[in-house]
């Protein structure tokens, strides 16, 4: 419990690092939210117009003022305002969620089931076809950026093949099967890049577990293969997978940016790249925040497991 | 220089979907055999944002604003102003009053009456600086509303001004229910109300939004269609795929390079409509920019090669331009072709330009595939002619706010959307109080006088022949150097009928329908 403690309180400063960082990055950046919605409109709007609207929503004071006003809301629970969406940031960035966290969860945990037993297999059977097919996909699939894989996706699969829908999203709630049917190839699309790292990093852990002695040990008592494999190494061998599943957690964010774009989906990703484009600060401010908070806590959880997995991390 | 393939092509998309001789909006006869009913799934690039007509910004949200809503005036093919909820107009005081008699008996969708009061309680409300309305701008000429009675509404100008209805054929002519705006508030945006064909039945940001069919709506036996879906897809190649797939049956923006292969596809219309919007190239001609020199700035009119832009840029769609007026408009000079590519005269003007050293010149651009071709062109065209062009990129937001500032040393992409009368936006580039003049540094007096002399002309051959001069200032004085007139480019299923593409790429979904 302490352990847990003290692993929030470790948080907070990076938390608030990312909040300041990104503020401030914004704010560097050309143009405001006023600068863009004229813009679009492409209208005559008067200086005197642009700057009574700069007035109204606060962008002509002192960027640390801003800053301090964003952070004395955001304690009490208030996200602020989004200038361009029109709405409260919660309104903005709450339907977001689901999307992004069922369609980046289904990526996950297929990862897991494919590339764990992938991994063990091609640990064991090193340099057989398997072996080389893993390695050669693996490679695919890391240099595929996510725009290729998701573009061959839907026009393999959705255009030519008619068989699952080219874009869009449907909540679970509303329609499960219809729900699952827009999550797959948005979820296939992310998991292809994390097999990848996955497959990579279980196949060289399995690889140094298989060479310990207690597998020889194990071996030498008349177990089969595949008691040795999963029974004995894959405790061991797993650990460092744990540690990479929960780093890539940040890169499964990262991910979404691109394959919701692409899939139209109506996730925290594409919310992202429209608020950046956009400059509407209050929306960048609240992903990130949100993005920084999952990204910690799964990182805690892989911990938590850690200790779960492995008795020595806890005395430590 | 119009493509005749181009018009031909365009005239033939417009027949397919059921052209009539009718204002665009209006087609009075209704063709001979109209299907009922259904839902039409039309895929659009970005989310509308907002439905309240006084704060809205992009095409999207006009688009769909304007299907709820119902606009003061129309547009007819010929680029004209038609009636709409103004039945009919009649101007006085030497162009300084117009007096609008109203439709009588149409009804807001939550049962209140459209009358003159609500007219001016929408134009009150985009005046009103608290409103924080960017159409203000739009209706500056306005001095007083007068309501006369029920039907009928007085706008009193400050000066005579011929283009001023053209805005109100848009959102700014948009009218909402004050019952409505009293009630809802800031929240008018997601609860709208208008005598318009379509009622708001559900909005999912960037998911999508579903436009079902006014039944009381004032037009007799329209809309066709129950409902109307629209889907937000940012990306061209999704957009076109759910087309292909069937998952819509209608999308915008059809991405540039495929439109030669989708012309050859056969379970696909494409639709292009020509005078969508026109590309120039513009100078900064503030003194610190070698744009101040007028030589200078005049070498690009010989020196560009709009033949490669039109080809490359543009994949040989839409048309080469030369000037800020579009074709279709009513004001449009189809035999005004004053330049030819001409290297050695453009040298001889840099020459004359009094600049000295090497001449080097640094623009912002967007990473928008057309523009970066673009660019690269003019680049090259520029070296040419011995100017070194710097290209620095830059996001949209980025491009906006250096062009504000009044430092941006050239326009790489500077473009106007089609606007039914050019005063709407010539005003903006050309005159020494316009936004755009002033972030360019252009002020010619006797521009200014030929823009006054165009609002106040009594009629519309005086107008264009006016607008004649004014383009001819324009390319002289070339601060804006004109090179395109593009086009817009809609996918639609051939299921589709009674679609008229009109020029500002706004879709009239109260006309189509679903065959079979």
């Amino acid at each position: 419990m302490q352990f847990v403690i003290k692993r929030v309180l470790a948080a907070i400063p990076v938390v608030f690092l990312t909040s300041v960082i990104i503020f401030s990055l914004m704010r560097l950046l050309p143009g405001d939210p006023i600068t863009v919605m004229a813009g679009q409109s492409q209208s005559d709007a008067s200086p005197e117009l642009l700057q009574q609207l700069r007035h109204q929503y606060g962008f002509d004071r002192p960027v640390y003022v801003q800053y301090g006003l964003w952070v004395q809301r955001a304690l009490s629970g208030d996200l602020g305002y989004s200038v361009y969406n029109r709405l409260p940031v919660w309104d903005v960035l709450r339907p977001r969620i689901l999307p992004t966290a069922q369609i980046g969860l289904t990526a996950w945990i297929l990862a897991i089931l494919v590339s764990l037993p992938l991994g063990a297999y091609t640990a064991v059977r090193m340099n057989s076809w398997v072996d080389w097919l893993g390695t050669a996909l693996a490679l695919i699939g890391a240099a595929m950026p996510y725009f290729l894989t998701g573009g061959l996706f839907i026009y393999f699969v959705a255009m030519r093949g008619g068989m699952l829908p080219a874009s869009g999203f449907v909540s679970p709630f509303v329609d499960f099967w219809q729900s699952v049917r827009t999550t797959i190839l948005p979820a296939l699309t992310l998991t292809f890049a994390l097999i990848a790292v996955l497959t990579r990093q279980a196949r060289s852990s399995f690889a140094e577990t298989m060479q310990l002695a207690y597998i020889r040990t194990a071996r030498a008592k008349g177990l089969g293969e595949g008691a040795v494999v999963f029974r004995h190494a894959a405790q061991n061998a797993i650990l460092p997978v744990v540690t990479i599943l929960g780093l890539q957690l940040g890169s499964l964010f990262s991910g979404a940016v691109v394959t919701e774009t692409v899939f139209a989906v109506p996730g925290v990703g594409r919310l992202l790249v429209d608020a950046i484009l956009s400059r509407d600060y209050a929306v960048v401010q609240a992903v990130v925040l949100f993005i920084t908070l999952s990204v910690v806590l799964a990182n805690l959880l892989v911990d938590i497991a850690y200790g779960l997995l492995d008795p020595r991390i806890k005395q430590s | 220089m119009i493509n005749r393939r181009t018009f031909l092509h365009s005239a033939t998309a417009s027949t397919l979907a059921g052209f009539a001789a009718s204002p665009a909006w209006a087609q009075t006869a209704a063709p001979a055999k109209v299907t009922r009913g259904g839902t039409l799934t039309a895929a659009i690039f970005a989310d509308p944002i907002t439905f309240d007509p006084h704060l809205t910004g992009n095409l999207q949200g006009r688009g769909a604003v304007m299907a709820i809503h119902d606009t003061l005036f129309g547009i007819d093919e010929q680029g004209r102003l038609a009636p709409r909820l103004a039945e009919s107009w009649e101007w006085s005081d030497g162009g300084k009053t117009m007096t609008v008699k109203l439709r009588q008996g149409v009804k807001f969708q939550d049962g209140t009456a459209f009358d003159a009061a609500a007219v001016k309680y929408n134009i009150d409300r985009i005046r009103d600086p608290k409103t924080g309305s960017l159409r203000a701008g739009e209706i500056r000429a306005l001095d007083k509303l007068e309501v006369v009675d029920a039907s009928t509404i007085r706008f009193l100008l400050k000066y005579p001004f011929a283009a001023f209805p053209f805005p109100l054929t848009d959102v700014a002519g948009a009218i909402g229910s004050p019952t409505a705006f009293e009630r809802w508030g800031k929240e008018y945006g997601l609860h709208p109300v208008g005598t318009g064909p379509f009622k708001l039945a559900e909005y999912l940001k960037d998911t999508r939004t579903v436009l079902e069919r006014n039944p009381t709506y004032w037009r007799e036996g329209r809309p066709y269609l129950d409902k109307v879906i629209l889907r937000p897809i940012p990306t061209d190649s999704t957009r076109l795929a759910e087309l292909r797939a069937g998952g819509v049956q209608f999308a915008e923006a059809l991405p540039l390079q495929d439109i030669v292969r989708l012309r050859q596809a056969k379970n696909l219309v494409v639709s292009e409509r020509v005078g969508f919007r026109w590309e120039y190239f513009g100078f900064n001609a503030h003194a610190e920019f070698p744009g101040h020199s007028k030589a200078f700035r005049q070498a690009f009119q010989w020196g560009i090669d709009r033949e490669a832009l039109h080809k490359v840029a543009y994949f040989g769609t839409g048309s080469i331009g030369f000037s800020g007026i579009l074709p279709g408009s009513p004001f449009f000079d189809a035999d005004y072709h004053p330049f030819k590519r001409d290297v050695e005269k453009a040298k001889r003007l840099i020459g004359e330009s009094g600049l000295s050293g090497p001449i080097s010149i640094t623009g912002p651009l967007q990473p928008d595939p057309v523009k970066q071709r673009a660019a690269q062109i003019f680049q090259a065209n520029a070296a040419e002619i011995g100017v070194q062009v710097k290209i620095e990129q830059v996001d949209s937001a980025g491009y906006r706010s250096l062009l504000q500032s009044g430092k941006m040393p050239m326009d790489l992409q500077g473009w106007w959307g089609y606007r039914p009368d050019p005063d709407q936006y010539l005003a903006i580039l050309l005159h020494s109080s316009g936004s755009y003049a002033r972030y360019h540094g252009y002020n010619d007096p006797e521009m200014d006088k030929l823009m006054l002399a165009q609002r106040s002309a009594g009629s519309e051959a005086e107008r264009k022949a006016i607008f004649g001069k004014i383009t001819a200032l324009m390319n002289e004085d070339a601060v804006y150097v004109p090179w395109h007139y593009s086009s817009d480019f809609k996918g639609l299923s051939p299921k589709v009928k009674g679609f008229y593409h009109a020029a500002s790429g706004i879709v009239a979904f109260e006309n189509m329908y679903l065959e079979g």
